[in-house]
């Protein structure tokens, strides 16, 4: 095996990326060598999927699986080789049907259609497990170490690891109900690409951005999707203290999971509380209605393996990020959608039916725990109403500063970082948050300028989109351009969708954003150059020595 | 029918049936035994049986548990290997690697290859790999030690119509890329104090490198006789890797059918210059690296006849 798509990835003996039996996050080398394999597949359909999209062959199921697979193969998601080796076999499948539907097209209607003939469309993989990783050596990263170097792995990784958190949220739009054409397409262009395997660098810049350009779309439809069906957030006291009763916990960002279980749970005497980034959810106001939407408990990804120890019922996990199931839990967790773990069951066609019994058989809270709240739901629609609140605090010197603080946590001590940073912010700042970063520092007290809260809770990690609206309408009344706003981004990333909102970022031409803890492995010394010096990206040093410098 | 196998004196333990043989179940479950050919043709798996029942290919009992092949062996009841200082703690996996270097010595080729950044490589010296290339497969020693920075190198024999070094002569070139499959094989040093006899024909110089750059590493001070043997003077390569050996306590012996330069060379065999240096080998190793016939009469001629035990022959058998 060899992945070094996250931030947790190993970092020793000279060698950065985890290359032994497991990886740090627990993927076993097994299932690791069958998601390069399924990306690999994934890039033969997708190139079959840009020409149907030309010719307007309908291909939905083709961008339904595409998206829920490449979803799977982000980091904290699917852990169960069966899983993926059958959305292996499933994506083989659907490539030869849709091979036949344009072939089909072409004799019909009389037109000559050039085929892709990429390598990776003719793939046929193996019959056994052993020979699938077989397989997989010869066209992952090992490979493409060796023939192209290590500056273009890297950005091969760079891309494809932007695609993973593009689909990602393109299979949330979707599950929400939101349109997905637009952003899937323009996903399947950039697969095609890298079936290619392309050995020229200035390629992988010019689609890295196309990527942040995909990612955008992704999340502006997952934004109307959510905004469509639960109502625009609202401020929001979200209990963070338990209610005595039966109990069930929601983690990850399937929104409209949590929206059906709740459906399904009414009447039934079980309260239901958030975890990590659904947090968001209580915000808005379809969600908001449910009584037994209780409040949230716990906090970021990585705290689940003591968090749901401690939860007496039972636990649903709806997306990334999961970590290795304990013995104190496992009997009571659950996984939906792309997630998997081997012996942990899967939801499947939204009955959560063993779920909800497994909550009923949980002891559940004995007794409330005193009151504690804190405020959430500060997505674009509301900020942009304060707008001019904020414009006017802004000219009379009330607000100097504006930070973007968020984006993943990590699991390690680096964290803090984020957390120092936001407190030491100046009394004159306002913070914007979104994503499990802000776990580091939400439950603080961080007062108001005339009203304005100083700590703006913008959502889920997705939830960027929000960020962005409210920078271009900040930028618009100040009639300047973003980067010349008073605006400094500090961002923290763990996994493959912060790689697709940085891409965003970089896209739209955002400056010199502060970027950790650590940066990507498969950023190289030379990709890391190109950053620091095309895109003016900083790699952040100390929570002291930054703000410094944001503020000279 | 399933049973069980307990390598001796080791926590070792792998699953048997009585329809895969002894060898490949131990493979498949990541148990690094020794073999060379699977064939029944090199010897290389031969391993003495301490208890069980074995059968063979047709099913018949095997009757002798000592040196018994393991690639044409089955299991019909439990079974103890006894491979004296067994060590399993490398994996066995795929590797790709690049050629970095090739260069030709007579019939000989000395490739390099390199594994890529992204992986660690660790073998012990004496290991051989497995290259497999267009689903054949041919096992080739490590000649040094690749394990810092990650550079293996191969000695490749020319043969005639051979399959891979036909590939090697033609086809690669630097930048080619090839699988293998490593660290494979039991041909390593013992951690003893014994003198050592190390023989070898052609290109079984290679391990026998490995093995001496490990004891010039580990400032080895044991006595060791190498004894290298080849058809004519100039199948001799890499001899200038044998100036770095004199600071061991070596003493070399180079054997040619064809001599034309007396003083370098002998015109004796492997198998005489021992018959001729030695009567008394109870205390020593032995180890043999090269043509499965050399290494027989090696084998025969020190066990049987110059008392060395059985346990210290190790030999590394290719064809
Ligand atoms: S996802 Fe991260 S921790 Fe897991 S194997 Fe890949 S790089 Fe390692
Ligand atoms: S913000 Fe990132 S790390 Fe946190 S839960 Fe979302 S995807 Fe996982
Ligand atoms: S591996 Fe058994 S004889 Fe060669």
């Amino acid at each position: 095996m060899f992945c070094y798509q996250c931030e947790g990835t190993q970092r020793n003996d000279g060698i950065l990326g985890c290359n032994t039996l497991v990886g740090n996050c627990g993927k076993t080398a097994e299932t690791a060598d069958l998601q390069d394999l399924l990306l690999y597949a994934i890039t033969g359909l997708s190139s079959y999927a840009t020409v149907a999209n030309k010719y307007q062959i309908s291909k939905s199921d083709v961008d339904h699986l595409v998206m829920e697979a490449v979803f799977s193969t982000l980091t904290n998601v699917n852990f169960d080789p069966k899983r993926i080796e059958d959305y292996l076999r499933d994506v083989v499948k659907l490539r030869e049907e849709l091979k036949q539907k344009i072939l089909d097209f072409a004799s019909k209607s009389n037109t000559v259609i050039d085929l892709p003939t990429y390598p990776s469309v003719t793939f046929k993989p193996a019959n056994s497990i052993g020979e699938l990783i077989d397989q997989a050596l010869e066209i992952g990263f090992d490979a493409r170490t060796l023939i192209a170097g290590e500056d273009i792995a890297g950005m091969y990784g760079f891309v494809l690891y932007g695609i993973k958190g593009a689909a990602a949220y393109t299979n949330h739009a979707l599950l929400s109900g939101g349109n997905i054409e637009s952003a899937v397409n323009q996903l399947h262009d950039a697969l095609a690409f890298l079936a290619q395997e392309s050995t020229n660098l200035n390629d992988y810049i010019d689609w890295a951005m196309k990527v942040g350009a995909a990612n955008y779309s992704a999340m502006e439809s997952l934004d109307s999707a959510h905004t469509n069906k639960f109502g625009h957030p609202e401020p929001t006291q979200v209990r963070i203290s338990n209610v005595a009763g039966k109990a069930i916990l929601v983690s990850g960002h399937d929104i409209h999971d949590l929206e059906k279980l709740l459906q399904q749970t009414v009447g039934k005497g079980i309260n239901v509380y958030t975890h990590g980034e659904m947090l968001p959810a209580n915000a808005y106001p379809e969600l908001k209605k449910y009584p037994h939407l209780v409040g949230n408990f716990g906090g970021a990804w990585h705290k689940q393996k003591v968090e749901f120890s401690r939860f007496p019922g039972a636990v649903l996990m709806t997306s990334n990020c999961l970590i290795e199931p304990q013995v104190a839990y496992k009997e009571r967790l659950f996984t939906a959608n792309a997630v998997g773990w081997s012996g942990i069951p899967h939801i499947k066609d939204g009955d959560y039916t063993p779920l909800i019994e497994a909550a009923l058989n949980a002891p559940g809270f004995t007794s409330d725990a005193p009151e504690k709240f804190i405020t959430i739901g500060f997505a674009h629609n509301t900020v942009i109403s304060l707008a001019d609140d904020v414009v006017a605090a802004v000219k009379s010197g009330a607000i100097k500063h504006f930070y973007l603080v968020g984006g993943c946590d990590v699991s390690t001590p680096d964290g803090d970082y984020y957390g120092d940073f936001a407190r030491m912010v100046p009394k004159d700042s306002v913070i914007l948050t979104l994503g499990c970063a802000k776990y580091r520092f939400n439950r603080d007290d961080f007062g108001d300028i005339n009203g304005i809260p100083r700590v703006l809770d913008m959502g889920q990690c997705n939830d960027a989109y929000s960020a962005i609206q409210v920078a271009l309408t900040l930028a618009k009344a100040f009639d300047c351009s973003v980067n010349e706003l008073p605006l400094t981004l500090v961002v923290s990333w763990f996994e493959q969708k912060a790689v697709a909102i940085m891409l965003t970022l970089l896209y739209l031409g955002l400056e010199n954003i502060y970027w950790g803890p650590k940066l990507p492995a498969f950023a190289t010394p030379n990709i890391l150059q190109l950053l620091e010096s095309r895109f003016k990206l900083i790699p952040i040093s100390t929570a002291e020595k930054d703000l410094a410098r944001t503020l000279h | 029918m399933s049973y069980q196998a307990h390598i001796k004196d080791t926590e070792y333990k792998f699953n048997l049936t009585d329809s895969v043989s002894i060898l490949e179940s131990a493979i498949s479950q990541g148990i690094n035994l020794p073999y060379g050919c699977r064939n029944g043709d090199c010897g290389g798996c031969k391993c003495n049986v301490s208890s069980g029942v074995l059968i063979d290919n047709d099913g018949h009992t095997i009757e002798s548990l000592t040196d018994v092949l393991l690639c044409q062996s089955f299991a019909n009841s439990d079974i103890v290997l006894d491979i004296p200082g067994f060590d399993n703690s490398i994996k066995i996996r795929n590797y790709l690697a690049k050629i970095i270097k090739l260069d030709k010595h007579n019939n000989t080729a000395i490739m390099q290859i390199q594994i890529p950044n992204t992986q660690t490589f660790n073998h012990l010296p004496g290991q051989f790999i497995e290259i497999n290339a267009a689903g054949v497969t041919r096992s080739y020693s490590i000649a040094n030690i690749a394990n810092d920075n990650k550079i293996i190198e191969l000695h490749i024999r020319h043969y005639l119509n051979g399959f891979f070094s036909s590939k090697v002569w033609n086809d690669y070139k630097v930048g080619s890329v090839i699988k293998f499959k490593a660290p494979l094989g039991n041909f390593t040093l013992q951690s003893t104090q014994n003198p050592l006899l190390m023989v070898c024909t052609g290109t079984g110089f290679a391990p026998i490198n490995s093995l001496l750059q490990h004891m010039l590493q580990i400032g080895s001070t044991r006595s060791v006789h190498l004894i290298w043997g080849n058809y004519e003077e100039d199948d001799f390569y890499c001899l200038d890797y044998l100036e770095q050996y004199k600071k061991l306590n070596l003493k070399l012996s180079l054997c040619a059918n064809k001599v034309q330069d007396a003083t370098t060379f002998s015109s004796l065999l492997v198998t005489q210059v021992i018959s001729q240096e030695y009567n008394d080998l109870s205390n020593y190793e032995v180890y043999a690296c090269g043509n499965p016939n050399m290494i027989n009469d090696i084998r025969n001629l020190t066990t049987n006849e110059l008392n060395l035990n059985k346990n210290n022959f190790f030999c590394d058998s290719f064809n």
